[in-house]
């Protein structure tokens, strides 16, 4: 996984109450309420594009995080220590309840990163009379680096450093995003695909469906952040997607998933049980083909132009 | 056949139900006949289903083996079941997804059949997973019974091994389970408390409980035993005790599963992430293997039927990916050496985290401890 997308796991988690995790943003009632959202700051050239933004409705205050791994860019620093809620209420990032509020930018790295970074945003902090803080982490601890948290509870929480059991890290949030690899991928788009040839009244499935869920099974798809997710990186997803299982059709589920149409498939209904006994040794291939670093049966994944020439 | 002289065909209406099962109710279970004590009636039991179906969907899967006849009554929530040797139930579907079905038919045959309905060729039907903690908190009467039952047979556990090693020597195919029952003992409940805190901590998961009802007003009573499984076994005088157990089981567990998928199942909501996973703690376990465990955990077999795959993730940790065979819903989750976490999905039906801590307190550890306990001991 993704470091970036492993801090925004760990973060999704503060806010739930799970034992054995910080829970800081919870106690605050502060919820995600965007992924990966480009966002304009007003009067600023350029654009920011935060990992996550979190939102309290009962605060009415946003959390904006970025994950950084040395260096740090002067005009993106700008642009986090002037972002408003009205920004992020232009850029459809927050919920049509929200209203002007407080907001607090936080920069997250880890903590060997932190030696290089801590001191650039000090430079920064100290240049611009600014005050942008920067939380470090490892597997055993998020401590305050340097700078400060506006809100004032994070704050306190950040600086006495929170402890945690590496064991306990949740992963299962949001999985995977449109910079994963097929390989993060494939699990749950087999769940998804299993879940659709188990139900009796699913016929057709597209790879938006598979993305972003199947009116028939009331998913929400196999992409957990799809609601979340907008423009590129939605469907750079969805075409991964669509070779993916394209490539698994050929190769495991011909006999069951019949081919439609650019990106949707036709689910031979009579034979879904047999299908889903295929998906697990499918997933188990391969698994066994990436370990060996051997292509996926005789086409290499993701060649979409090899699966035409090979008559399918 | 029943051990009834009661028809069920002419069953039409509650009140007749009602006359049909009080009979059993009211019945001499045992008589002395040719010199010895003979099984002459056999007790009332009702059986409660979750269904998750649409609301026309109960009686269409009802419309299938293991029923031989399906047939309305005058009633638009009660059908008449007819299984092959020509036992009769009766499918209350008052509420559509929690109905549940009475018989008087003997438990050889009512047990299989109703096993087939809901762990069979029947998806969307499930019979109710009581945890022990949702079970013991009830307040039906005086507690009065009770039964442990513990087969640490589940693979990667600590004790697993061993177990199956003794099985070998005695012959058998499963390892022997602990039992333990009290039955009929005025101070039963005072023990189960005792005996759930002590000495049998992890290994008191409750297989059934037993209460006395009076009903003042009929000057009647009811002895119901509630068994893990969602089956009710009663006797006594007052039909209307019984059912009014019935209505306290089913609404504490309806509630129950209504929380978690309201409040636990993530999801994107009016524009936020909503939900949260679900951590539940063994103390007294230890997963050994986390590989073995795991890929049991998602065989798509009896009795955690979730179908999926586990992976490695980091030390000390597997995770899974699976549907539930009961509707086909997702979950996925996470395995360390004492605990899971469970991320049920926006549609997951909440009956499979019970089928699943009824089955860790059963194979694993009685003692489990949860973050919903709160909606397991207080569901309304």
């Amino acid at each position: 996984m993704r470091e970036e997308l492993r801090l925004v796991n760990a973060v999704i988690g503060m806010t739930a109450d799970m034992p054995g995790w910080p829970n800081v943003l919870h106690l605050q009632g502060f919820k995600l309420a965007a992924l990966q959202r480009t966002v304009k700051v007003a009067g600023l050239p350029g654009a920011l594009k935060p990992e996550a933004i979190f939102f309290s409705a009962t605060r009415n205050e946003a959390v904006v995080i970025e994950s950084k791994s040395q260096s740090l860019s002067e005009p993106q620093a700008h642009k986090y220590w002037n972002l408003t809620m009205e920004d992020l209420i232009e850029a459809d990032c927050l919920p049509g309840s929200a209203s002007s509020g407080g907001i607090s930018p936080v920069y997250f790295c880890e903590e060997e990163a932190g030696g290089h970074l801590g001191p650039a945003i000090e430079h920064f902090n100290d240049q611009y009379d600014a005050n942008l803080p920067l939380v470090v982490y490892n597997n055993k601890q998020f401590r305050l680096r340097t700078g400060d948290i506006r809100n004032r509870g994070l704050h306190t929480a950040f600086s006495s450093t929170l402890w945690f059991d590496e064991r306990y890290w949740p992963t299962r949030f949001v999985p995977y995003d449109a910079e994963s690899s097929p390989e993060e991928l494939l699990p749950g788009l087999l769940q998804e695909l299993r879940a659709l040839l188990w139900a009796a009244e699913v016929d057709l499935i597209s790879a938006e469906q598979l993305a972003g869920g199947h009116p028939s099974i009331a998913s929400d798809g196999c992409v957990p952040s799809f609601t979340a997710l907008h423009g590129l990186p939605r469907k750079q997803l969805i075409g991964v997607i669509r070779v993916l299982v394209e490539e698994l059709r050929y190769h495991c589920l011909k006999n069951y998933l019949g081919r439609q149409k650019a990106g949707s498939w036709k689910r031979k209904s009579t034979l879904s049980t047999r299908a889903l006994q295929r998906v697990g040794p499918c997933l188990r291939s391969y698994l066994e083909h990436k370990r060996e670093g051997t292509p996926f049966g005789p086409v290499p994944l993701m060649d979409t132009a090899a699966i035409e020439l090979a008559g399918e | 056949m029943a051990v009834s002289s009661v028809d069920g065909a002419a069953v039409k209406s509650e009140a007749d139900l009602r006359t049909y099962l009080s009979r059993s109710l009211l019945a001499e279970y045992h008589d002395i006949q040719e010199g010895q004590v003979r099984q002459v009636a056999t007790f009332l039991k009702s059986y409660l289903i979750e269904a998750h179906l649409p609301p026309s969907g109960v009686d269409a899967a009802l419309r299938q083996w293991p029923f031989k006849e399906v047939e309305a009554t005058g009633e638009n929530w009660l059908w008449r079941l007819r299984d092959g040797k020509s036992n009769d139930y009766f499918l209350d579907a008052r509420d559509r997804r929690f109905p549940v079905v009475h018989t008087i038919a003997h438990a050889n045959s009512a047990d299989p059949v109703l096993r087939r309905l809901t762990t069979g060729n029947a998806p969307g039907l499930d019979h109710f997973w009581f945890p022990s903690k949702l079970l013991s908190s009830r307040d039906l009467g005086q507690v009065i019974g009770f039964r442990f039952f513990q087969q640490r047979n589940v693979k990667g556990l600590e004790e697993a091994e061993a177990a199956r090693q003794l099985a070998k020597e005695l012959g058998r195919s499963e390892p022997p389970a602990f039992r333990l029952a009290l039955t009929e003992w005025a101070g039963a409940g005072d023990d189960l408390k005792r005996l759930r805190e002590a000495g049998f901590a992890s290994r008191a998961a409750l297989d059934s409980l037993s209460w006395r009802r009076y009903e003042a007003r009929e000057e009647g009573f009811i002895h119901d035993q509630v068994w893990s499984n969602g089956k009710v076994v009663a006797y006594g005088t007052s039909w209307n005790a019984h059912l009014a157990n019935l209505n306290a089981l089913r609404a504490s567990y309806a509630a129950a599963v209504s929380g978690l998928e309201q409040e636990y199942a993530l999801r994107w909501e009016s524009g936020l992430f909503q939900g949260e996973p679900i951590e539940i703690v063994m103390p007294f376990a230890r997963i050994e293997d986390l590989s073995e465990f795991a890929n049991e955990l998602v065989s798509g077999t009896p009795p955690f039927r979730i179908w999926g795959e586990s992976t490695p993730s980091a030390a000390g940790v597997h995770e899974f990916v699976g549907i539930d065979l009961h509707t086909g819903h997702r979950l996925q989750g996470e395995v360390r050496e004492d605990s899971l976490r469970l991320y049920l999905r926006n549609e997951t039906c909440g009956n499979v985290l019970m089928r699943l801590l009824v089955n860790l307190e059963r194979h694993v550890s009685s003692e489990v401890v949860t973050s919903v306990d709160d909606l397991l001991l207080d569901p309304a």
